[in-house]
Order: C-alpha cells, then sequence, then structure tokens
C-alpha cells in the first residue's frame, strides 16, 4: 500500500517512513513517502516549509475559524488523497501534528479545529461532485494524528533512541520507567536549574540570532515538561551556537528510523495512548498486525480509529 | 464592431533556451517558469517577428540581440526556425546563426492555404514568388515586401496580428519621471514607456477620437491606487498627478515625486487602452513594484479590456499573487518546464483541476509543486 505521511517537523519528516516500515515489514514492501518532497525541504533551509497548527493556544473561535497551518495541511492531505497525472493516490493519508505544550489537555479542541479546517476546504470546493468526492475520500483515507507533547517524547521509550540522538553514555537521564511519554515530565534538577551560562557561545551571538538558536529549554516553556528541551540540555554543548550537539534532522530522524519499536509498545497499557492509536490506525488500514504484535493497551479516545462517531469526517476524526 | 482574429500559433526552434516552442495563447493567460527557463525568450520571440516584419531583420535582431540567439546546444547545422500560422497562413523563417550573428541570408516560407506563395532559401540572395526570381530587398523581409505591394489582401490577418504585437519588458522609468514637454504625435505606449506622458495628454485632449482611453486608465488607476490618484492633468505640455481630495493646482506632484508603483500601473494600463482590437500585449513580470491589491486590480482591468476588445494579453510571472488571480482559470496558466521537449506546457496538461482546486496555484508555486527549478533533495 502507498501511506503519504504529513508531518509537521523535520525528524519526523527524515525517521518516520523508516520507523514505520520497520514496524509494518510487508513483501512487497508498503510505500511509506512523506510530504513536502525533498526538494521543497532544501528549498527552505531554516525551517519547515510549513508550520503546525498547534504552537500558540488554539481558543474555541478557532473551532469555526481554523488556522491557516491547518488549512495548509487539509489541502496537502487531499492532494495526496486524490493523486495527480501520473501520480497514482495515496491509500492511506496520515497527518501528525504536535500537541504542543501550549495545547495541552486540549486535545480534543485541537481535533475539532482539524475538522472544521476540513469542512471548511470542502466548503471552498463549492457545492456539487467535487466536494462530495472529496467528502468521501476524507472519511475513507485521511487520518489525523497528534505525537504528545512531540516526537521526542518517544525517545524517552527506547534508552537505545536517546543514544543515537547523541546523549552520552554516561549522561543520567532522569525520566521514571513508570511515566508515560506523553505526560513527559523530568525532574532533573540541574536540567531545571540550568541557566544561559552553560551555552557562553549562544550568550555571545548578537541578539537578532539568539532567538532563532535559542534552545528550547532556554525558553520560556515548561521546562520540565519540555521533551525536546530536556533532549537538547543532554546533548548540550557550550561551543555550539546553538548550545547542543543534538539535530533534529540527521540525529532525531536517525533515531526515530531505528526506534525500537517492542520498546514503545511494551509500555504499561495505559501509557503512550496517542501513538497506539497512530498505530492502531495503521494496522486497520494496512489489513496486518504490527511486528510488535496487534495493539493493545489503551488509545486515545481524540484520535482513536475505533471511537465511535455519529458524523465522522476523517478516518479517525 | 469587435472581429474576433482568427487562432494563431507560433513555433519557435533552437532560439536561445528554447528547444522547441510551440504555443497558441489567448486571452489573459499566464507564462512561468523557474528563473532562465525561457519566459522572456518567449516575449522576445513574438517582439522579434514583429520587428522582422515591419522592420527587417537587422533590426529584428538588434531589438533582441542577434549574438547568442541560437540554442547552446543545438547542431550546428541547424538554423533557428519560427514558423507563425494565422488562419490558413504560414509564414516560416530559418536562420542560420553562428554565436556571434546571421551567417547569412534567412530562409522563407510563405503559405496560404497550405500552398506555397513565396519562398526564399537560406544562404540565396533572391527569392521566388510562385516560379519569378526576384532579387532580395536590402530592408524587407520578403513577406513585407509581398504586402507592400498591396495585391495580397490575404495577408491581412498576418499583417495585423504582427503589428500589433506589443511586448513590455521593463519600462525606463527614469525617464517617466523625467518631466518633459508632452508631444502631440504619441497615440500608443512605446516599448520603454518614455511617451507615457505624451499619450495622456492626446488621449485626454481628444476623448472621442481615443475612445475615452485616457478615462479608462484614470478609472482603473483610481481601483488600483485609491490614496494616490484621482486624475493627471497637464499644464503647458508637463504631467501634474493629482490625489483624490486635492483642489489646488499647487498640490499636483510632478512625475518625479509619485510612487513607482504607480507609474508602473499607469504603464500597464496605458499600454492595454492603447492596444488595437485582436492584439497581442506581453507584459514581463507584471507584478513589480505593484502591491498585491494593485496586482489584483490591474489584473482585473486587463481581463476586462481582453475580453471587450479580443487581446491576448500574455504575463510572466514569478508572483504568488498573479498566480492566485488564476485558480478559476488554470487552462490560462502554461509551464515552462526544462523536462518538456516543447513549451509551453497548459497547466491542466500537467495536473489534474481536481488535484489544483485544493490549493491556490500561489501556494503550490511556493511548494515547488510545478515550475520549479531541479532542486538536488540532500539536506546541505
Amino acid at each position: 500500500m502507498k501511506i503519504a505521511l504529513l508531518p509537521t517537523g523535520r525528524t519526523e519528516w527524515h525517521g518516520l517512513p523508516g520507523a514505520l516500515k520497520n514496524l509494518f515489514p510487508a513483501e512487497p514492501a508498503h510505500e511509506f513517502y512523506v510530504v513536502p518532497t525533498a526538494a521543497e525541504i532544501r528549498s527552505n533551509p531554516d525551517g519547515f516549509p510549513y508550520p503546525g497548527f498547534t504552537t500558540t493556544p488554539l481558543r474555541a473561535a478557532h473551532e469555526t475559524s481554523p488556522p491557516e497551518a491547518a488549512e495548509e495541511l487539509v489541502g496537502r492531505a487531499a492532494q495526496e488523497a486524490l493523486g495527480d497525472r501520473g501520480v497514482s493516490p495515496a491509500d492511506l493519508v496520515i497527518v501528525l501534528d504536535d500537541l504542543e505544550l501550549a495545547n495541552s489537555g486540549q486535545a480534543d479542541r485541537v481535533c475539532r479545529v482539524f475538522c472544521a479546517a476540513v469542512q471548511g476546504h470542502l466548503a471552498k470546493l463549492g457545492a456539487g461532485g467535487r466536494s462530495t468526492r472529496m467528502q468521501k475520500i476524507f472519511r475513507e483515507r485521511v487520518s489525523f494524528h497528534l505525537l504528545v507533547p512531540m516526537i521526542e517524547a518517544i525517545f524517552f521509550a527506547d534508552p537505545g533512541a536517546l543514544k543515537t540522538s547523541g546523549v552520552p553514555e554516561a549522561m543520567p537521564v532522569d525520566f521514571a520507567p513508570t511515566c508515560d511519554p506523553e505526560d513527559f515530565q523530568t525532574s532533573d534538577t540541574m536540567y531545571l536549574a540550568e541557566t544561559a551560562a552553560a551555552c557562553p557561545c549562544w550568550s555571545g551571538l548578537p541578539r537578532h540570532r539568539q532567538k532563532r538558536l535559542r534552545p528550547k529549554w532556554l525558553g520560556d516553556v515548561d521546562r520540565a515538561r519540555h521533551p525536546k528541551g530536556y533532549l537538547q540540555w543532554l546533548c548540550r554543548d557550550g561551543e555550539a551556537s546553538n548550545c547542543t550537539r543534538y539535530n533534529e534532522s540527521s540525529d532525531g530522524g536517525k533515531a526515530l528510523a531505528g526506534l525500537d519499536w517492542a520498546a514503545v509498545m511494551r509500555r504499561p497499557a495505559e501509557q503512550m495512548q496517542y501513538i497506539r492509536a497512530f498505530v492502531a490506525d495503521l494496522e486497520d488500514a494496512l489489513g496486518q498486525a504490527p511486528i510488535t504484535g496487534a495493539v493493545a493497551g489503551q488509545q486515545a479516545r481524540d484520535t482513536s480509529r475505533f471511537t465511535p462517531r455519529t458524523r465522522p469526517v476523517l478516518r479517525n476524526l | 464592431m469587435l472581429t474576433t482574429m482568427p487562432g494563431y500559433t507560433i513555433q519557435a526552434q533552437n532560439f536561445r533556451v528554447l528547444d522547441h516552442l510551440e504555443w497558441s495563447p489567448g486571452g489573459v493567460c499566464l507564462l512561468c517558469g523557474p528563473n532562465g527557463s525561457g519566459k522572456s525568450t518567449v516575449l522576445d520571440a513574438l517582439w522579434f517577428l514583429r520587428t522582422l516584419f515591419e522592420r527587417g531583420h537587422e533590426s529584428a535582431l538588434a531589438a533582441v540581440g542577434g549574438q547568442y540567439f541560437r540554442k547552446l546546444d543545438a547542431p550546428e547545422d541547424e538554423p533557428v526556425e519560427f514558423t507563425l500560422t494565422v488562419g490558413d497562413i504560414v509564414w516560416k523563417l530559418r536562420f542560420p546563426m553562428s554565436i556571434a550573428g546571421l551567417r547569412g541570408s534567412f530562409g522563407e516560407e510563405l503559405y496560404r492555404g497550405g500552398e506555397l506563395v513565396l519562398r526564399a532559401g537560406m544562404f540565396d540572395e533572391g527569392w521566388y514568388l510562385g516560379t519569378e526570381r526576384h532579387a532580395r530587398d536590402e530592408v524587407r523581409c520578403c513577406a513585407r515586401v509581398l504586402w507592400d505591394r498591396g495585391e495580397s489582401e490575404w495577408m491581412q490577418p498576418l499583417a495585423n496580428l504582427l503589428s500589433g504585437i506589443r511586448v513590455y519588458k521593463s519600462y525606463w522609468l527614469n525617464q517617466v519621471q523625467r518631466q518633459e514637454q508632452t508631444s502631440a504625435r504619441d497615440s500608443y505606449l512605446e516599448r520603454s514607456g518614455r511617451n507615457l506622458w505624451s499619450v495622456l495628454a492626446n488621449w485626454k485632449a481628444s476623448p472621442r477620437h481615443y475612445h475615452d482611453q485616457f478615462e479608462w486608465v484614470m478609472s482603473a488607476a483610481r481601483e488600483a491606487f485609491p490614496e494616490l490618484i484621482a486624475t493627471v492633468e497637464f499644464d503647458r505640455g508637463l504631467p501634474y498627478i493629482y490625489a483624490p481630495g486635492a483642489t489646488e493646482a499647487e498640490q499636483g506632484l510632478p512625475p518625479s515625486r509619485a510612487a513607482e508603483g504607480l507609474l508602473t500601473g499607469l504603464l500597464h494600463l496605458t499600454a492595454v487602452a492603447g492596444a488595437k482590437p485582436g492584439s497581442i500585449l506581453a507584459f514581463d513580470e507584471m507584478e513589480n513594484q505593484l502591491h498585491p491589491h494593485a496586482i489584483r486590480s490591474l489584473l482585473s482591468a486587463m481581463r476586462r479590456s481582453a475580453g471587450e476588445r479580443d487581446l491576448t494579453i500574455v504575463l510572466t510571472t514569478h508572483s504568488p499573487v498573479v498566480l492566485n488571480s488564476f485558480r478559476d482559470e488554470p487552462e490560462q496558466v502554461y509551464v515552462l518546464d526544462r523536462t518538456c521537449k516543447t513549451v509551453p506546457t497548459p497547466m491542466t496538461e500537467l495536473h489534474t483541476e481536481d488535484w489544483l482546486a485544493q490549493a491556490k496555484l500561489g501556494t503550490l508555486y511556493e511548494r515547488l509543486a510545478f515550475a520549479a527549478p531541479r532542486i538536488d533533495g540532500t539536506e546541505p
């Protein structure tokens, strides 16, 4: 089968197709591919070609007037599901956005906003055949899933992934195995107390460059709950202009591609609910259990394909 | 009454970066492609043919630059070829070119209804009208010589088409900004745009003779630049631009004080207003210096005028704003893609209309979904 993945970050863009190929091995292999194209990625050297829509808190108003970033994702998903001249449509299209800390606790709203973006897109196509056809395509072949709070959380379920990301062997990692990576929390006192003094190179940069290169943990965020911030700090390097050796594309992508899915899926049944919903959706679409066995444990109600819905808009919403 | 031009096709081979051009534009249409793909070259092909017919091959070569006229990787023995088909008239031209320029006399053939009317071979100093041999004219091409005899009424569609081609690539804004005495003779905008004020002054002075073209330009300019212009007045032959609400004579601004975008807009509009019915107008990167509102407004005026007067307006662009305005007519967008042997390719041949309807054309262009440079996908 042909599966289009629409992530909103470079780590997923680089690593997710490989990770899912490992999770769903098949002969012939399923075609997992990412959108945007490699050319578009290269053409946007200073950022991902489009932003996610959960970086700022979503409000009730967004449920009727979704942010442009959500509309962009919907439009791209529609094109992959439709196919084009000489390009066959994807059998399954999965949009993946982070449930950033700014929207922590309101996954239901994030999902409603995405549904509103789909409805808005259909409305723009006008009444008639094209819109009706797209409505059916969205319902049958497009899903929206959440990475909670972001892709780096999953690395804390797999010590091998942390190592591949660049965390030094001897570096103690303060993340209890009993904790849910999707409800990430560290109590690493050194990390929580760290200041910009750990980043002499970054501190020496002119102010206009500091914002772009500031490590996540040094920003105005809930540091204890920020897995990417913690990962950057675990890989900190005061001589690097962004104060870390961790590179989302190369290190993060490699760690994700080589993820130990068994380690992830054997977390306690109530953990990793959003990842379980994602993998279960794939299992259903591909008609094949993942290499780790049929998905067990709890799935997030918001994004599970198997949550009963009276008027579904997508496969899982 | 509006008479519709017969359909026409322009073809070119080995011309500059173009392997093979084949195009039948109509209405307001858009040419897009990455830098260096040949958008401006297509416009040059149009201008070359017009100048050749109007002023001979030396002027034509000079108008588009005779050096590097031939595609660099074209086989040396292959000439640069042009074919213009208008209804049942076919005009073929073959230019034996080296990098430095023309190597000898160019070849020319003219057909009417499939029948050869005149023929001049490459490197031949004479030409044949039927079986009659004639010496070449020093300046004029053979088709022009035949047309000037006044005995070939059937050539009218070809002559009309060629004389109606206007190509605007880059205006000489510094000259437009100068406040110079207007001339009473100019009735249409030159390629450089430097006679803008003379044209507008003459149109304003004789509104009936010039079909209210001045007022059409002002009305469209007011839409595009609502805070900048109400009208242009001429005092002792010198132009002054009046903004809305300006009531005193001294509130008129000389062109040197006008926004460059406003001048560009006036130039575009004057070019369109002055075009005869059935003409082909081309604007290279019309969006330069213009605010998105002005772009959309000017495009709307162009569309209205093209529809009313059977104009073909060719626009080249890199602007997502311009592209977005073609959302409802993707069939009017043509792509110059180096992977295609024959260009330009209609957008609707590259992508399905369903696929295109899912996003704005400008957004797709920005995403490199069409008309994109070839980019290696590896991250730097």
